[in-house]
Formats: C-alpha cells, structure tokens, sequence
C-alpha cells in the first residue's frame, strides 16, 4: 500500500467500489450486482470440490470424537456381557457407613435390584465395603440395611424422580483411561 | 585499563548489583512495611539463614506477614518463623533435593502432627519424579482427624505405590470426610476408600 | 451453491454410520478416531480502519486440543470472513497436529488445508507456536496450491491491494509480549515475514489491549488493536496500518473424561474451593462455592496476607483471577466480614499464632 503514488489512489478506490458518477448511480450498479449470482468456478479435487472435502473431514472428525467421548451405551435393560464376550468391566466400590446394621446389602441395576447378589463386608467401625465389576454406563443403585432399611448413598448422587418411598443414588461408570 | 572501559565496567557491575539486590530489596521492604524494626530485622535474618542454607524463603517472608495480618506480637512472628524454618529444614532432610511445594507440604505436614517417621515411610514409597504435596497434605488431614500418624501414612503409601495422582487424593479426601461425617472412624474409612481407588482407578504399576 | 450441498451431502454420509454405530448394542460400534481431548471456541467479530479503507472480519476457530498439562493431538478448523470494499472474500481452514499447554510452557504445531471461497485460493498451513512465561513466538508457512484466480480485478489494483494472481508462498515470524496491566491484557507484537516472488518482505508491529466482560471471566472481551497489519494474500487483504476494534468470545469445554468410576460425592460435601488455571497464561480462576450475603474475601500466600474480595457470579459463587505459580498455599476466607476461617474442605494445619489455616497446592 505504501508504494502507491498519490495521484492513482482516487482510481484504486474507484476500482475496489463500484465505477460510476454519482452516489445513486452507484447504489442502483451494487444492488443490481448483488442481484446477480457470481459465476460458478467449481474447482475440482478428486471428482469433489475442495471445500466439500474440507467439509466431510471435518465432519467426520468431529464426530468421530464427539461419538466416542459420549458414553456409548446401551440402555440399562440391555442383556449383561455374555452376548458379545469380551466387554470392558470395571472395578467399582461401594461403601456405607451403618455402624447399628447387621447386613447390608447393595442393588441396583446391574445385579437386577437382588438383595442377595451383593452383600458388603463390615469393616471396623461399621465401615462396610464391597468391589464390583461394572461396565460402563449409568446405574441406579441403593443399600439395604437388615433386609429391611432402604438407604441411598450419602456419598452420590440421589437418583430423582419416582422412588417408591425407597430412596436410590445414581452412578456413572466411564470409560476407562488407557 | 583505559577510562572508557572503566567507566563501562563500573556501570555493568552497578547495573548488576542493582539487579540483583532490587528484588531482595523489594522483599525485604514487604516486611518492613508491616512489621516493626526490630520483628522485621529478626525476621530478615532467619530468611537470610535460609537463603544460605538453600531452605525456600517465601514461605517465612508469608509466615511473618500472616503474623501480621493476624495482629500477632512480635514475638509470637518471630517464634512461628523460626519454628517453620526448623520444620522446613526437617522436611529437607527428609525429602533430600525436592521441589519447593514438597519441602512446604512436608512442612504443613509436620505442623499438622504428622510424625518424622510417617514422611518418610511416605517418601519411601513416591516415586522418583512425582509430586509428593498431594500425599503430604492428605497426610496433614488424617493426621488432623485423629489417625496415627505411621497408620496413615503406610495407608497413603499403598496409594503412592500405585501411582495415584493429586485427583485421587482429592477425591480421597471429600470421601473420607464425607465417611468421617456420617460417623465412620477416620483410619478404616481411609483404609477403606484407599483400597477402593487403588483397586478402582487408579492406574496400575506397568 | 452446488458446492455447498455436496459438502453438507459428504458430511451427512459420513455422520450416519456414526449414529447409526452408536445405537447398536452388539457388536461395539466401530473404532473412531478417539480424541480424548477439551472442546474450545473462540469468536471474533472486529472491524478495522486500514488507510481510508474500512474492512469488517469474524473469524471462528473451534476444535479439540488435549487436557491441560498433557502433550496430545489437537485440532482446529478456522474459518474467516472479512466484508469490505465490495468483495466479502472467506477462507475455511482445517488443521490437525500436536498441542502441549502446561502452566509456564506450551507449544502447538499444526498442518492443515485451507481454502477460500471466491478467490478460489488453496492453501496448505503449516503453523508452529510455542509459549514461555509472557512472551510467545508463533511461526507460520503458507502456500498456495493449485489455479486461483484475479477476480475482474485489473492488474495495478491487484498489486497494491496485495492480491496476486499466481502462486504464492509466505513465512512469518512473530513474536508477542504480554503485559500484566489487570483487568486489562496488554500484548505487543512484532512480525517478519519472508515473502516468495509473488509476496513482498514485510515487518510490522502492533499493540492490542484486550478488556474481559465481566471482569472475573476471560469469556468474552472487547479487544482494540492499532498498530500495521501484514497484508494477507489468500483473502485479498492490503496491508498497512490500521486501527481496529472488536469482541472476542472464548468458550473452553470441560476437561477431558475424568474417571468417574467412584460415586460422584454429593454437591454438599465436594470441596468449596476450585482452582482453575486458564488455559495458556499462569492465570487461575479462584472459585469459593459459599453462600454470601455482602462480600466475599481470601487472604493467603497468594495476597501477601492483605484481604482480597472476590465477585460474585451469577450462579452464587464468588470468584477472582489470580496470577500464581504451582505451589503450595496457605488460605483463609472471610463471609460478610465475620471472622476469617478455612474454606470448607481445605486442609487444615495449625497456624502457629493460635488458630487454623487452610492449605492448597496448584499445579
């Protein structure tokens, strides 16, 4: 810009808006030119315009990532892991502290709401604990105290909606890190 | 020596000097602006002890304006930031060559109650390289709850062994309260919890 | 317009297996390219005067880059649209390389593909960065590749308007410098560029300040620029000197995945303190989830012990930007000017005048 002698500045100007007398006479050229679709240079890579190949990358990573940062699960009634075999667990503790409790016992979906399937130790001042492995997804789950006592998890999330009197927590198993 | 090379080495060093003095020279002006004479000299010697003996000095310049801050007497300053050097010299005979954040959180640590032995069961079981304040200022917090010191640290120390991370500790930490809250003894909800991350999450030794 | 549809086309194809994949329940869907990284935005809508001539441009950059303190891949698509004289001209640009953001330290290096519409200009970029403490080098090579064309435009207004009908190639090299003027980030720059043929050797500096709106986030800023302007050959832009003004909005995602494997500790027991560090700078949001009628105020390592106030934000929380270094900290807060206590869920040590402190570790 700086090499541009004075005198041709007025014709830059004229050249880079639109040519003609007055200001009205201008204004009716640049609708009429806003009118006019510009032509169509469609350059070709590999059968595809190249904005079109911008375009489908991108689409397709971004997806791709969004996809897989999603938890990517099916619903909770899903069958357990036996149908497709190898499907990726993880260790998961539960723990309630009742130190006036006899037996506590965790359900929830994934041992189909059975007070039997998963009983806690009790640890030393009425710490119970117990590990599970869980795949990765979203669980509603609550404690049983002496077959009797519903206890949500202090320690989580409580589950909304309807209960049933019986209050529940819910936990979310992600994906592990590698 | 020419005059001109003279006068160019005279202002080089000068420039130096300044530049090396003007810093400590600003810390030492925090310090005389909120105490008095006599708490800021005592104060400025024990950093200056430090210095030498490589001890960090901005935790004691903090300790002295916390004193400040708090309207302690000058006394009371002075006494707490000797008592922190002591601790920051135990820390560093402890952690050997460690980053600043280590030898100040072994020091929170001991202030805490933690004991001499329990740091270093704790250092024994880092590994090289990784940061060791996470464990140190979850040592600081059992220990601050009640648990002995030598239980908890060979609890954390299973955690270390198994590369936990500063968000594991965290974690441990609002779960241990969280169990000490509902009633639970402090020791086997750490022992507890522990065991569920290191079997959990926490990633695994290769 | 055909263009555009067949690009919509390609990207609908190529999302459908993907949903399509994720509602099987067996077999697992298949492997997609996993990048585990935060999602971030930035918009910048600005207008800048150039020597009688007025130019209005946004540009819009999003992508992934890796979780902070992690060296990972990062990606980028940028798109740019500049309105002025009487030809819009717009570049879309995609890139994919390597991104490291650590507290003191962080560098990027990016390839990628870009092209303009109208001008018909491609381009390949090639960009590498690195940034220490407050000073930031950013080098930048680009090419174009292929026929472009001068869009009725005469041979002398191409020339100084610094569009060139040919292949073309540049390097830059700039520097930055940012200033510490709270609430205001201050930068100069200064750039070299080493032009082919087809592009001229050019220098330039300029000096931006940037003030956040509302002062407790960097969300969104207004950002005023003077100073001279490299010219920019693949979207027809004339260098020179220029003032200009504009808004930046910033939207950085949460970090990655975190393995939330144990229960998620209820809302009421988490920690009331949060340190958050924005990302490239060694600036950290302090976040204190209380509950506040009046004033909020900390004091710490951090302040030299003299009370520092903090805002309140929208949802309740009271917050303030600080500019730290990792370490460890001792804290304390104080509610509606009451006595000063530890945060709740901070570690407590005693404080060797009598009471208790806080102890937090940035990292």
């Amino acid at each position: 810009m700086e090499r541009e002698p004075n005198e041709l500045t007025p014709v830059f100007r004229q050249l880079r808006g639109m040519p003609g007398g007055s200001a009205a006479a201008r204004a009716r050229l640049e609708r009429a030119l806003a009118g006019t679709p510009p032509p169509v240079r469609t350059r070709r890579v590999l059968g595809l315009p190249p904005l079109s190949w911008a375009a489908g990358l991108i689409g397709l990573f971004l997806l791709g990532a969004l996809v897989e940062r999603r938890v990517v699960q099916p619903s909770a009634v899903a069958p357990p892991a036996t149908v497709s075999g190898e499907t990726a667990t993880r260790p998961v503790q539960f723990v309630l502290v009742a130190s006036d409790a006899q037996s506590v016992s965790l359900v929830g979906d994934f041992n189909d709401w059975d007070p039997s399937a998963s009983p806690l130790e009790r640890g030393e001042g009425g710490v119970w604990s117990v590990v599970l492995p869980l795949r990765t997804g979203q669980f509603t789950y609550s404690f049983l105290v002496d077959g009797r006592e519903w206890r949500a998890d202090p320690a989580a999330l409580r589950a909304a909606g309807e209960d049933f009197g019986r209050p529940s927590s819910v936990l979310l198993v992600a994906r592990a890190e590698t | 020596m020419r005059a001109s090379l003279r006068h160019a080495l005279g202002l080089v060093l000068a420039l130096a000097g300044a530049f090396i003095t003007l810093p400590l020279a600003a810390q030492e002006s925090r310090l005389a602006v909120r105490l008095d004479a006599a708490t800021a000299a005592a104060v400025e010697r024990i950093v200056q002890d430090a210095r030498e003996r490589g001890l960090p000095a901005e935790p004691l310049i903090q300790k002295a304006l916390q004193g400040a801050s708090k309207q302690a007497g000058g006394d009371r300053i002075v006494q707490a930031v000797r008592a922190l050097y002591g601790r920051l010299e135990t820390a560093k005979s402890i952690v050997g060559a460690g980053t600043e954040s280590d030898l100040v959180s072994v020091a929170a640590a001991l202030e805490a109650g933690a004991t001499r032995s329990s740091l270093e069961r704790l250092r024994a079981a880092r590994r090289e390289g990784e940061p060791f304040a996470p464990a140190c200022l979850t040592l600081a917090f059992l220990v601050g709850k009640g648990v002995e010191p030598d239980r908890a640290a060979d609890v954390l120390g299973d955690l270390l062994v198994a590369r936990a991370r500063d968000s594991d500790f965290m974690l441990l930490q609002r779960l241990i309260d969280a169990d000490v809250r509902a009633g639970a003894p402090p020791l086997e909800a750490a022992r507890v919890r522990a065991r569920g991350l290191i079997v959990g999450p926490v990633r695994r030794v290769p | 317009m055909r263009g555009w549809l067949l690009g919509l086309a390609t990207t609908a194809l190529c999302a459908c297996p993907a949903l399509v994949a994720a509602q099987l329940p067996v077999p697992p869907p298949p492997p997609m390219p996993t990048i585990d990284g935060a999602p971030f935005l930035r918009f910048t809508p600005s207008l800048s005067l150039t020597r009688g001539d007025a130019q209005g441009w946004f540009s819009f950059e999003a992508g992934l880059r890796p979780p902070q303190e992690s060296f990972g891949i990062t990606t980028r698509v940028r798109a740019t649209h500049v309105i002025g004289s009487f030809q819009p001209a717009a570049q879309l640009a995609l890139l994919g390389g390597f991104e490291r953001d650590a507290q003191r330290f962080s560098f990027h290096t990016l390839g990628g593909f870009g092209t303009a519409t109208d001008q018909g200009w491609n381009v390949l970029v090639f960009e590498a960065g690195a940034r220490a403490g407050r000073f930031r080098i950013d080098l930048r090579s680009l090419r174009s590749v292929g026929d472009g064309d001068a869009f009725g435009i005469d041979t002398l207004a191409v020339q100084a308007s610094g569009r060139n009908p040919g292949p073309f190639a540049y390097a830059d090299a700039e520097l930055q410098w940012e200033i510490p003027a709270r609430p205001f980030e201050l930068r100069l720059a200064a750039g070299a560029r080493a032009g082919s043929s087809k592009t001229r050797n050019e220098t330039w500096s300029y000096m931006s300040a940037a003030l956040p709106l509302p002062f407790w986030s960097r969300r969104i800023a207004a950002v005023g620029t003077i100073g001279r302007r490299p010219s920019a050959p693949e979207l027809g832009l004339a260098g020179g000197r220029f003032a200009g003004l504009g808004f930046r909005l910033t939207l950085n995602g949460s970090a990655a995945a975190r393995r939330d494997v144990q229960p998620p500790v209820a809302a009421d027991d988490a920690g009331s303190l949060e340190l958050n560090r924005v990302p490239e700078t060694q600036q950290y949001q302090l976040k204190l989830r209380v509950t506040a009628n009046t004033s909020v105020q900390v004091r710490g390592d951090f302040t030299d012990w003299t009370p520092l106030s903090l805002v309140r934000a929208k949802d309740g929380t009271w917050s303030t930007m600080l500019d730290l270094r990792p370490g460890v900290y001792q804290i304390e807060m104080r509610l509606d000017g009451a006595d000063w206590a530890v945060p709740p869920g901070v570690v407590l040590v005693p404080d060797g005048f009598g009471g208790q402190v806080g102890v937090i570790e940035v990292r």
